[in-house]
């Protein structure tokens, strides 16, 4: 109700008011009521503009329907106030005697809908709580029509219809002031009510005869034009102030009574109910974070217990059996205790980013050389998965830049590896851009590191730390990989930024200025964009029949190990020259390197014709 | 140590680190079974599919998909719904553990584990599932098809084990159901493949499922309990009273108040017809 109470009120008191001027007048019948009256449409006149205009700019501004019928509503009353009440102005359009006999009906029509879509789509918005509304604004249209079709009505009905505007009025004061502690708006709209609704009880016949002078005898009278213009702009600048007060963050004040008259048509939208988006993430920030440390460090616990329990299982199974140490046992202990100790550089790296959050160390680096070596990296690093590295760098790099080099690497490769771990199968890019900003010895440089792997889903990414959160639980325990990562960009002044979308894969990026010490613009190191794949040699050793091999790639695809060591065992037997090859599976096979293994059943696609006919010759 | 694999107890291992499988194999190894390997979740669920495991030994952390999704999956098709579920991880949560145990879980042993206890473990749970070990279904050969090819077994489409994954799912938290991602990543899957599976296979979306389940819940409720509307509605996640009695209204024509009035004068009446357009459920329909 709270929404769409005032406009309804307002046009209501409006219309009453309007109908009711010629009758009022004539009662009264002396010049300076006329004067009077004159200047409040002068300053109703001012208000409804003013309300339009606002309502207008919210509605385009949030795109709202509710604020577009308002802007209608209050427009259709502007039109009838000006037609009704402003004889002097209104009389030099020449389109006023065009319009005269239809422009009341007209106007007070286009109201009593406009009035309606508002009601109805303030009551849209929420059904379970206005669900009497639909209800109240078919009665109030009811009273509006009555209201504006008093004129054509005989006197006593339109004294009835105002006698019920006036009430509804009054029930509405009531219900506003009741409500006073839910909402700071309630008050403002019950003042208005309460004028709205004295403003229709002088209009009414015992209530004018009492009151020989109506109460808008005290406001100065005039009938110079620039009069309505000044009355207009004071009601503009009124208006504007209240609604500056409502759109504001401040504690409720209590509300200064405006010009009864100005209050009709003042507005009572709850700014509040339509806050920016900005606002709202940017006060949860700071617990994300706090929450996010304290999960991450939750995954941290699991990881570093991790590879304990894998020493501990091979150093129980070497008792167990009492074997030697056997070599693959000793370098999955390796492994783990080497994981291991990543795992805590790692959090000694957080450690020192969050105790001190300025540990950079930029200096004299050769850029295209630092690319090099990262690339160097993330070539190795996609060498055991089945994916391709490209990296992307513009043609001219400057030489020398300062920068924390071994921070920046770590960033870079960080992500990298994610991207591989992310990525099932496929690319993974490394992309530089450069720009060197105008007049300065600076450049703007953007890296950043694409996947067509799993993405992330969209709504996760309007905070970038949910997004890391979600990749941190998706994915299993990743260490304090990203979070440090995040930590170092920010100490370099950019922010680590992520594009995504399900199943279209993620880039991380982020741009930050180095200072050039050496300006001078040279090319990249440019580097092999694909492997050179081990796995080529196939070509040359003998193999066993393709059937064989399909056998075991439809084996590998279901994992299925004893299969496969059965398959193993059969097949050397019935092709003893292909020794080599199946010393290539068992290895694979000791590693449980199934990715490698369904490569070796495959053979690769291109491999295939020589393959089939060396095992031809078998 | 290869000898005829008929005879054989087949075991599915799922855990994203090698060297924790290759510990594994090389225990299991020496217990002469057939062993299979997944690398996560997903893939264990479709191997497990695939193959038809007696038993599954699965990680609970896992990239890609967890071993929870994977055991919600694995519960939901009819075809692996019976395969026991041993838990083998490092966490040290009692949370974690009791969630695992509870969404099909048969054991759960924390790792660094003991060879000889997890042995002796699998065995009983091996002797409980299966008591004499059944030649496989088919060959090896033929069976590595893959989870397209169709089998003798019981196959729900993939939509219908998703969306059953996900009923049961929001069954227990119908108060407070977790988001459409979240509830996707749950059943291994990615919203919108969630909410078109709901669209094939229930013909809604999952909202106007979830909010059908909690007026059935309610109406169960407003039968079988004394609480009143105020407790029911928040024990199925309205927000208000108001809410929920608009929504009931809605959906049965009558106020939660009204419909509980009328079923206590059936009861009294012993008059079995229902009132109104009520929906009736089966249990009150017996005459």
């Amino acid at each position: 109700m709270r929404r769409g109470n005032p406009a309804e009120q307002a046009s209501t008191a409006q219309i009453a008011l309007d109908s009711a001027t010629p009758a009022s007048a004539q009662a009264a019948g002396s010049l300076e009521t006329l004067h009077a009256l004159t200047m409040a449409h002068g300053i109703l006149t001012g208000a409804l503009l003013t309300l339009a205009c606002l309502a207008g700019v919210r509605g385009v501004l949030y795109r709202s329907r509710t604020y577009a019928w308002l802007t209608l509503a209050a427009g259709a009353a502007l039109c009838l106030q000006f037609t009704l009440a402003h004889p002097a102005v209104a009389g030099r359009l020449p389109v006023r005697w065009l319009l005269a006999p239809a422009a009341e009906t007209l106007a007070g029509a286009t109201l009593a809908t406009a009035a309606t879509g508002l009601i109805c789509s303030v009551a849209a918005r929420n059904p379970e709580v206005y669900a009497n509304v639909r209800a109240a604004a078919v009665a109030a249209m009811g009273i509006i029509a009555l209201n504006a079709s008093a004129l054509w009505l005989p006197h006593t009905a339109a004294q009835l219809a105002l006698l019920l505007g006036a009430g509804v009025c009054a029930s509405l004061a009531l219900f506003s002031l009741r409500l006073r502690d839910v909402t700071p708006l309630a008050t403002p709209l019950g003042f208005t009510a309460l004028a709205a609704c004295a403003q229709l009880l002088l209009r009414l016949d015992g209530v004018a005869m009492l009151l020989p002078q109506p109460g808008g005898a005290q406001w100065p009278h005039s009938n110079v034009d620039p009069e309505y213009l000044a009355s207009a702009l004071a009601n503009l600048g009124a208006l504007g102030l209240w609604l500056r007060y409502l759109d504001g963050e401040r504690p409720p004040l209590p509300p200064t009574r405006p010009e009864p008259a100005a209050t009709h048509a003042a507005p009572p939208y709850h700014p509040a109910v339509e806050p920016g988006p900005a606002l709202g993430s940017a006060q949860e920030h700071p617990k994300d974070r706090a929450t996010r440390t304290i999960e991450t460090l939750g995954y941290l616990a699991h990881d570093l217990r991790a590879p304990l329990a894998t020493i501990m299982g091979y150093v129980r199974l070497m008792r167990g059996n009492n074997s030697q140490a056997r070599p693959d046992y000793l370098d999955a202990i390796e492994r783990a205790v080497d994981y291991q100790l990543l795992l805590i550089d790692d959090v000694l790296d957080y450690t020192k980013a969050e105790l001190a959050p300025l540990y950079l160390q930029p200096r004299d680096t050769a850029l295209p050389a630092l690319l090099d070596t990262i690339a160097a990296y993330a070539r190795a690093l996609v060498h055991s998965g089945r994916h391709q590295f490209t990296f992307e760098a513009p043609e001219r790099l400057p030489a020398r830049v300062e920068v924390d080099g071994k921070r920046l690497q770590q960033v870079l490769l960080n992500l990298l590896s994610n991207a591989v771990k992310y990525t099932p199968k496929g690319r993974v890019c490394l992309l530089v851009q450069a720009e060197k900003m105008r007049d300065m010895p600076r450049w703007r440089v953007r890296f950043g590191v694409k996947d067509d792997g799993i993405g992330i889903e969209p709504d996760d990414q309007d905070r970038i730390f949910d997004a890391f959160t979600q990749l941190e639980q998706t994915h299993g325990g990743t260490g304090l990989g990203l979070l440090i990562s995040e930590r170092i960009v920010e100490s370099m002044g950019g922010t680590l930024a992520v594009v995504s979308a399900p199943g279209k894969g993620s880039e991380f990026s982020f741009e930050i200025e180095l200072p050039e010490t050496d300006g001078t613009l040279v090319a990249p190191v440019p580097g092999p964009d694909t492997l050179v794949d081990s796995d080529t040699s196939l070509a040359r050793i003998n193999l066993p029949p393709v059937a064989t091999r399909l056998e075991l790639a439809m084996l590998v695809r279901d994992g299925r190990l004893t299969d496969i060591e059965e398959w193993l065992s059969r097949g050397e037997q019935a092709h003893p020259d292909a020794q080599h090859y199946y010393g290539e599976i068992r290895a694979a096979l000791q590693a449980l390197d199934l990715t490698r293994l369904e490569r070796l059943a495959l053979g690769e696609a291109k491999d295939e014709p020589p393959a089939q006919s060396q095992g031809g010759h078998t | 140590m290869i000898c005829s694999a008929n005879a054989r107890y087949h075991i599915l291992i799922v855990d994203d680190n090698p060297d924790e499988l290759k510990l594994l194999v090389e225990l299991l190894r020496g217990e002469n079974f057939r062993i299979t390997l997944a690398f996560d979740g997903n893939q264990g669920y479709k191997r497990a599919v695939a193959v038809a495991p007696d038993l599954i030994i699965m990680d609970l952390r896992m990239p890609h998909t967890d071993g929870f999704t994977a055991c919600r999956l694995l519960q939901h098709n009819p075809a692996t719904a019976q395969i026991p579920i041993f838990f083998l991880s490092a966490t040290r949560s009692m949370e974690e553990r009791l969630s695992g145990l509870r969404n099909g879980g048969v054991d759960f042993v924390l790792k660094p584990f003991d060879p000889s206890e997890v042995l002796a473990r699998i065995h009983i749970h091996l002797k409980r599932a299966r008591p004499r070990p059944t030649p496989p279904t088919a060959a090896p050969a033929s069976a590595a098809e893959g989870p397209t090819a169709p089998a003798a077994r019981p196959r729900l489409s993939a939509e219908q084990v998703i969306v059953n994954a996900a009923t049961s799912y929001l069954a227990h938290c119908l108060a407070a159901p977790p988001h459409l991602p979240d509830l996707a990543r749950k059943v291994g899957t990615y919203e919108k493949r969630l909410s078109q599976a709901f669209r094939k296979v229930l013909g809604k979306t999952v909202y106007e499922y979830l909010r059908d389940e909690r007026l059935r819940m309610a109406q169960v409720l407003l039968d079988d309990t004394t609480l009143s509307v105020t407790d029911i509605a928040a024990e199925t996640g309205f927000s208000n009273p108001a809410n929920f009695a608009t929504a009931f209204r809605k959906k049965t024509g009558v106020t939660p108040t009204e419909y509980r009035r009328r079923f206590a004068q059936r009861i009294d009446s012993a008059d079995p017809t229902p009132p109104g357009a009520l929906h009736i459920r089966t249990r009150t329909d017996t005459p």
